[in-house]
């Protein structure tokens, strides 16, 4: 096909139409090339033994031999374990949670307390992890609030920090804190779509609140929530790096260590960058198989196409 | 290995106090030995061999003010000095640099990096200005910066504080200047002797395949020696003796606990989760008493009967030692959460009165402490095990810094040749250099006062600078040793103000003490760790596992979680997962420096 073949008079019409919604979409183009595309070309820091000053042209090139190092640690099966417990669990406590709150914030009737209250939720997620670890640390210590009250009730302290029984259950939580009134948001304007109309037939109907929630906002938001759901997916091996890095510490390396604070340890304290590059590509293989699958689920599930 | 940065960036933020790293020149003749460069200058460099010019008339000239408080009744003089022949340099130059830098590093109004008292002098005596190309505060950040400006192939002209690793890549990318023939050409005697002292320990950080890329600098020695700071009037207050002994330690420590001296949260014994050798409330002369060497975050390397070298962590005695360390923790000598709590968090502990027994250098006599609880510290010698009284120790050369250059740096003569200057200036002990009357200090109605700029700080190595490194690794224990018995003759209203200021403050006095304390104790009690060499092919690739193991299982066992036997398993596991191989090759390279 030539491409004066393109400019049949209804591709022109086609296009005066809608070009400035082409235009629009340039800037992202751009953006996506320059920080997605391009610096996509440094994967091959994978299969190399990497040196800044060579280059991704001279340094030495090492096959597979990264990759081998990271699978032929004894510790690694655990890693990955610790990873998946910690992402998936994160995953399913915070959206259930977010949709359980986005349907308490929407029955709120009182617009100030509402609004209140969602500023309230959304605080906690503009806090680093650098700065949040420090303060749980001081919290959760012996010495700190928590331990403080179990001293105060005859326990003995727990040291949440510093139990394998406990370390899991306590990122779960702080990071539900944290992030779960973040959750919210996608949830909320699910529902503000939906058409009141709904609501005051079936309140006429004689349908309480509760009965109400759960023919009308949930049904209609559950495409949201399996959507989301699916493209959680992806993140199946990407555990919080940061928050985990900030809290754990030998002690709970076995429930605790995820991919992301072995490499640090293991790799970039020692300069090592294609090990670090190497797990990179590993997780971001398996993430990308993950997504194809969650976009076929929530194809079949929620009725979602992207393409 | 983040925790090194910290020990020495804490470090530096208390050398001001013992005054070690600010003094500079005065009363001693030193005309001769900086002339000595001259006549090798004038050889390769140009036919002009002027003389020697005053250091304080190139300053006036230049409108530059002088160092010291010349003109205050209670102030001092500084002399400099003479500026070699051939300074200050007809056309100037410019070099650019690379230095650490963080809060600490402040300047007086308009000033900068760039621009300050500093700089200002040095512009003035060589013609030589320095302009900072990078910075940085985290060490992840220098590495970062070191990596960018490699893969830019733009590097600074003198580059401090390069991360092996890193340092090791720009040999390997043939990016680095062969330092050492123009060191040999240019550094004055005095700087040779210095070095020529320490041996080969002195070159071997910057030596790759036998040529030498950098320039070392050494760390003060001893700074990381640790003394047993015990709180005196809680030990009165119980009527107990001063800890001599491992089991002396325990037992004050858990009287100081039972008997809740510091509040319902009293313990004995600062600890902190790395419990090899850490910059703040260490437990490293407990594995020193039994003979085991420590480091940062690992066990060190020393040498076994048969004089081969060996593994601190899989001894037969570590055994025993952990065994103890789990009834300490038991009876309560350590904080419950000892083990989750970084060196970085415990200075809270400190200050509030928690506890009353530590491991500490100088900043043991914790100030807050002091003013919060009316803590009396006293320091005794770390306490004595089977094996005697041992401590951790960096050799001051291997610990301390290299400053390396681009392969097209051009004024690594200029650039050794004011440091030869500096040495004379900053070094000879008893010379007084404090820093610019109304910049780094102010005195009013004849009382000493710091004021927050540090002007070594400004400063480009490899003598001083930020995280602090000196050419003479003794540097600061002879001067604060002068500091305490020569200024200590003088009667005291006729001490200027800084010597005044020097005794007024009791921290200040008992912490000098303690430097040097630790500094006379160095030679007999230091443990060091043997190894020095590149990473082993098998160190790179599992030794971070096999140290990973190592912690999980010593916390483990300390707080009881795991049984005793563990360690058994553990030093199994290390053998076979490598630890044998790794020995055999740390052996290699052992033989091969003999």
């Amino acid at each position: 096909m030539s491409v004066s073949a393109l400019f049949t008079p209804k591709f022109k019409a086609y296009f005066q139409r809608t070009w400035i919604l082409y235009m629009m979409i340039i800037p992202t183009l751009v953006l996506l090339a320059i920080f997605a595309y391009y610096p996509m070309y440094g994967t091959v820091i994978a299969f190399q033994k990497f040196n800044p000053g060579l280059g991704f042209f001279r340094s030495p090139w090492v096959g597979l031999a990264n990759f081998e190092r990271i699978f032929d640690s004894p510790t690694f099966p655990r890693v990955i374990g610790n990873t998946m417990i910690i992402a998936i669990s994160q995953m399913v406590v915070g959206q259930v949670s977010a949709v359980l709150l986005a349907l308490s914030l929407n029955e709120i009737r009182i617009v100030w307390f509402k609004r209140f209250m969602q500023n309230l939720l959304y605080m906690p997620h503009f806090l680093s992890w650098v700065v949040l670890g420090g303060i749980l640390m001081e919290i959760l210590s012996p010495f700190g609030l928590v331990g403080k009250a179990q001293t105060a009730m005859g326990l003995e302290p727990i040291i949440f920090l510093g139990s394998n029984d406990w370390f899991r259950p306590t990122l779960v939580i702080t990071n539900l804190w944290k992030e779960v009134g973040w959750g919210t948001i996608i949830y909320l304007a699910a529902l503000t779509g939906i058409d009141p109309e709904l609501y005051e037939a079936a309140a006429i109907d004689g349908a309480n609140r509760f009965q109400r929630m759960w023919h009308i906002s949930i049904p209609s938001i559950l495409t949201t929530i399996i959507l989301i759901a699916s493209l959680n997916l992806g993140n199946v091996l990407q555990a919080n790096f940061e928050q985990v890095f900030m809290l754990y510490n030998p002690t709970v390396y076995q429930t605790g260590d995820i991919i992301d604070t072995y490499v640090y340890r293991m790799g970039l304290i020692q300069a090592e960058f294609g090990i670090s590059a190497a797990a990179g590509l590993f997780k971001s293989v398996i993430g990308f198989l993950l997504i194809i699958v969650s976009y076929k689920l929530a194809d079949k599930y929620a009725g979602y196409k992207i393409f | 290995m983040s925790t090194k940065k910290i020990s020495r960036r804490d470090f530096l933020r208390l050398a001001g106090l013992t005054g070690g790293a600010a003094a500079l020149a005065a009363c001693a003749p030193k005309l001769t030995e900086t002339a000595v460069p001259a006549t090798e200058a004038a050889v390769t460099e140009a036919p002009v061999v002027a003389a020697p010019k005053k250091a304080a008339d190139l300053l006036k000239a230049a409108g530059v003010p002088l160092p010291g408080s010349p003109d205050n009744p209670k102030g001092w003089k500084t002399d400099m000095p003479d500026v070699p022949a051939g300074y200050p340099l007809a056309q100037p130059i410019t070099i650019t640099t690379a230095r650490p830098t963080d809060s600490e590093v402040v300047f007086p109004d308009g000033d900068d990096l760039d621009n300050n008292a500093w700089t200002r002098s040095m512009a003035a005596l060589f013609g030589i200005n320095f302009v900072n190309k990078l910075t940085w505060v985290e060490s992840d950040e220098q590495m970062q910066k070191y990596n960018l400006a490699m893969a830019s192939n733009d590097l600074p002209d003198i580059m401090q504080g390069v991360p092996r690793e890193t340092f090791l890549q720009m040999v390997e990318a043939d990016m680095l200047l062969e330092l050492g023939p123009l060191w040999d050409q240019y550094a004055s005697p005095k700087w040779k002797a210095i070095v020529a002292e320490a041996g080969d320990n002195a070159w071997r950080p910057s030596t790759v395949n036998g040529k030498r890329y950098a320039i070392p600098a050494a760390s003060p020695a001893a700074h990381e020696n640790v003394v047993l700071w015990v709180r005196k009037d809680w030990l009165d207050k119980l009527g107990l003796k001063a800890p001599e002994t491992m089991q002396d330690i325990h037992d004050v420590a858990v009287a100081f606990a039972e008997a809740k001296l510091g509040g319902p949260d009293t313990y004995g014994l600062l600890a902190n989760n790395d419990f090899h050798y850490s910059w703040y409330g260490s437990i490293d002369p407990i594995w020193g008493g039994y003979g085991i060497a420590t480091n940062y975050g690992q066990f060190g390397w020393s040498k076994a009967e048969d004089g081969s070298l060996e593994y601190g962590g899989v001894k037969p005695e570590v055994k025993e030692v952990l065994y103890m360390l789990n009834q300490w923790y038991k009876d309560g000598v350590f904080r419950k959460d000892f083990y989750a709590i970084s060196a970085d968090e415990l200075t809270p502990d400190l200050a509030s009165g928690r506890c009353g027994l530590q491991f500490n250098p100088i900043w043991g006599a914790n100030r807050d402490s002091v003013k919060n609880t009316g803590a009396d510290w006293i320091f005794l010698n770390i306490p004595a095990g089977p094996k005697g009284r041992y401590q951790f120790s960096s050799d001051p050369w291997l610990g301390g810094a290299i400053y390396c250059c681009p392969k097209n740096f051009e004024h690594a003569k200029e650039w050794i040749e004011m440091t030869n200057w500096r040495i004379e200036f900053e070094e000879t002990v008893g010379n007084r250099m404090h820093g610019w009357d109304g910049i780094d200090y102010a005195i009013t109605d004849g009382v000493y006062e710091d004021l927050d700029p540090r002007w070594d700080f400004w400063t480009v190595g490899p003598r001083g600078t930020r995280w602090t490194t000196v050419i003479d690794p003794l540097y600061d224990d002879k001067q604060n040793n002068f500091y305490l018995t020569e200024w200590e003759k003088i009667p005291e209203d006729q001490r200027d103000a800084f010597q005044a200021a020097q005794f007024a403050d009791p921290v200040t006095v008992l912490r000098l003490k303690s430097k040097i304390f630790a500094g006379q104790n160095h030679a007999a009690q230091a443990l060091f760790d043997l190894f020095s060499g590149n990473p082993t092919p098998t160190m790179q690739e599992v030794f971070s596992d096999l140290v990973d193991m190592e912690n999980e299982t010593f916390l483990s066992i300390i707080i009881g979680e795991k049984p005793i036997e563990a360690f058994d398993e553990f030093v199994a596991s290390w053998k076979s997962g490598g630890g044998d191989q790794i020995t055999a090759e740390v052996n290699e390279w052992w033989k091969s420096i003999q």
